[in-house]
């Protein structure tokens, strides 16, 4: 009786981490359009949010059909709790993604900060690693290497505050640097958030694992 | 959706008492079908419409139309014999016949006149492997089938209605007597299966209506309340009845 459980929940393993690559390449592409000003790498990022969203319908369908109709207990119920809480993440993670890509179509091409797309751009990658890694911990179910991204954290924090403070004084300088510094400082807070969300997901993995609740990062 | 069994308005009378107060339902061909409610409730009762078994019981009177594959079984032209090979059945108790296990299982062949031993040696194999029981009575098929387990002897009913080819199967709680490994081999090995017949299973166990049917109905006084897909009834009851006995909160 176990046969069809453990189909359902293998099939929701693999839809999860599926929804994870795709929000990975929504990341991905949001901040290659920010950056080469791609305007239709941007609009494909916002339109594939779509489908991104019905992904995590469809996980949260499935999960409640599945505790519903099989009564799962334990580390199978942990599981499936996992899934429910971690779509919501993901899902949150490409809604930031496009936001990136919405802000990046915003700022001209004649009032960029070189030093401040520098640093987006590292922030990004960092932001867009750590999601892979935290699916990748996912998908081996590696406890320690979903604490390791959620520590890895703090460096998108360092990376905003140092954003703002470089765009704040080039504000200061040139007040017609203002329309972009506040896109940038908005980019780099939405990137800012996607780290969040990625420490949440490693602290369901650290859920499924241990059945404890614990606060990361 | 095409329906393999159709009952319509269908009415059972214990003497005076009624006890299956107008019932439409249906079942498409193939898949495994839960009916559930509280003790009582006339699901048994219904399930031996099926197949006619309570013709045996005295003082029962029956009205409504019950067409399995379009044929009334109710018509004074239904050869029961014929009937119950077409719609097996298998109950709570196991009741295998204190005969081999090989003669449980060709018992229904043999009534039926086949004498091949080799397609009677094939059956029994072929009946026996549907029925996940095989492994474990293949080099004892000439001991006593009440030698064996209850949930071994459960499998060997199984597949004493299995080896003469039925369309429908009908099971009355037939794990309700068995441990949980052995409840868990029958699930299994219905879930096996549901593609080739059209299985009806009564079941005061929720958790197994719900793990292993595709379509539940749920009974009530005699009443059927609701039916549909499990998925349905279990996530989505649109009773408030269903939904307060699937909730354990009567029954």
């Amino acid at each position: 009786m176990r046969k069809i459980l453990e189909r359902q929940l293998k099939n929701l393993h693999q839809d999860f981490a599926n929804m994870g690559f795709d929000v990975a390449s929504a990341i991905q592409n949001a901040i290659d359009a920010f950056e080469s000003n791609d305007k239709e790498l941007a609009q494909k990022v916002i339109g594939n949010d779509q489908n991104i969203n019905e992904q995590e319908i469809y996980l949260e369908r499935k999960a409640a059909q599945v505790i519903a109709l099989q009564q799962p207990v334990a580390s199978d119920l942990r599981i499936l709790i996992t899934i429910l809480k971690a779509s919501s993440d993901l899902e949150r993670i490409g809604d930031h993604a496009v936001s990136v890509a919405r802000a990046g179509l915003r700022i001209k091409e004649e009032k960029k900060n070189a030093l401040i797309e520098e640093a987006i751009s590292d922030m990004s990658k960092h932001a867009y690693e750590m999601l892979e890694q935290i699916i990748h911990a996912y998908v081996e179910n590696d406890e320690q290497l979903a604490r390791d991204v959620a520590l890895s954290d703090r460096k998108t924090d360092e990376y905003l505050k140092k954003i703002r403070k470089e765009a704040f004084r080039s504000m200061q300088n040139d007040p017609d640097f203002i329309g972009s510094g506040t896109e940038y400082i908005v980019v780099a807070s939405h990137i800012e958030r996607i780290g969040d969300y990625v420490t949440n997901v490693a602290e369901w993995i650290v859920y499924t694992n241990t059945g404890r609740i614990t606060e990361l990062g | 959706m095409d329906e393999f069994i159709t009952t319509s308005d269908v009415h059972l009378y214990y003497g005076k008492k009624e006890a299956l107060k107008g019932i439409n339902l249906s079942f498409p061909a193939k898949g495994i079908n839960a009916l559930i409610g509280p003790s009582g409730c006339g699901k048994s009762t219904y399930l031996r419409m099926l197949n006619r078994m309570n013709d045996l019981i005295p003082q029962v009177t029956t009205t409504g139309s019950v067409k399995i594959n379009g044929v009334d079984i109710y018509s004074p032209k239904t050869d029961t014999v014929d009937l119950r090979k077409k719609v097996g059945m298998v109950f709570q108790q196991p009741n295998p016949f204190p005969f081999s296990i090989y003669e449980n299982v060709t018992y229904g062949l043999r009534i039926a006149g086949v004498k091949d031993k080799q397609l009677l040696d094939e059956r029994v194999e072929h009946s026996l492997k549907q029925a996940a029981v095989w492994d474990e009575v293949k080099d004892d098929l000439h001991k006593s089938a009440l030698s064996l387990s209850g949930g071994q002897q459960q499998r060997v009913c199984i597949a004493r209605v299995l080896a003469v080819q039925p369309d429908v199967i009908l099971l009355d709680e037939p794990t309700s007597a068995l441990d949980p490994v052995s409840s868990g081999l029958i699930e299994d090995m219905l879930l096996t299966i549901r593609d080739k017949y059209t299985i009806i299973i009564v079941t005061h166990n929720l958790q197994q209506a719900s793990r292993i049917s595709d379509r539940t109905a749920f009974f009530l006084n005699g009443e059927l309340i609701e039916a549909g897909k499990t998925k349905r009834v279990f996530l989505n009851p649109q009773r408030q009845e269903t939904d307060d006995y699937i909730s354990g909160r009567f029954g």
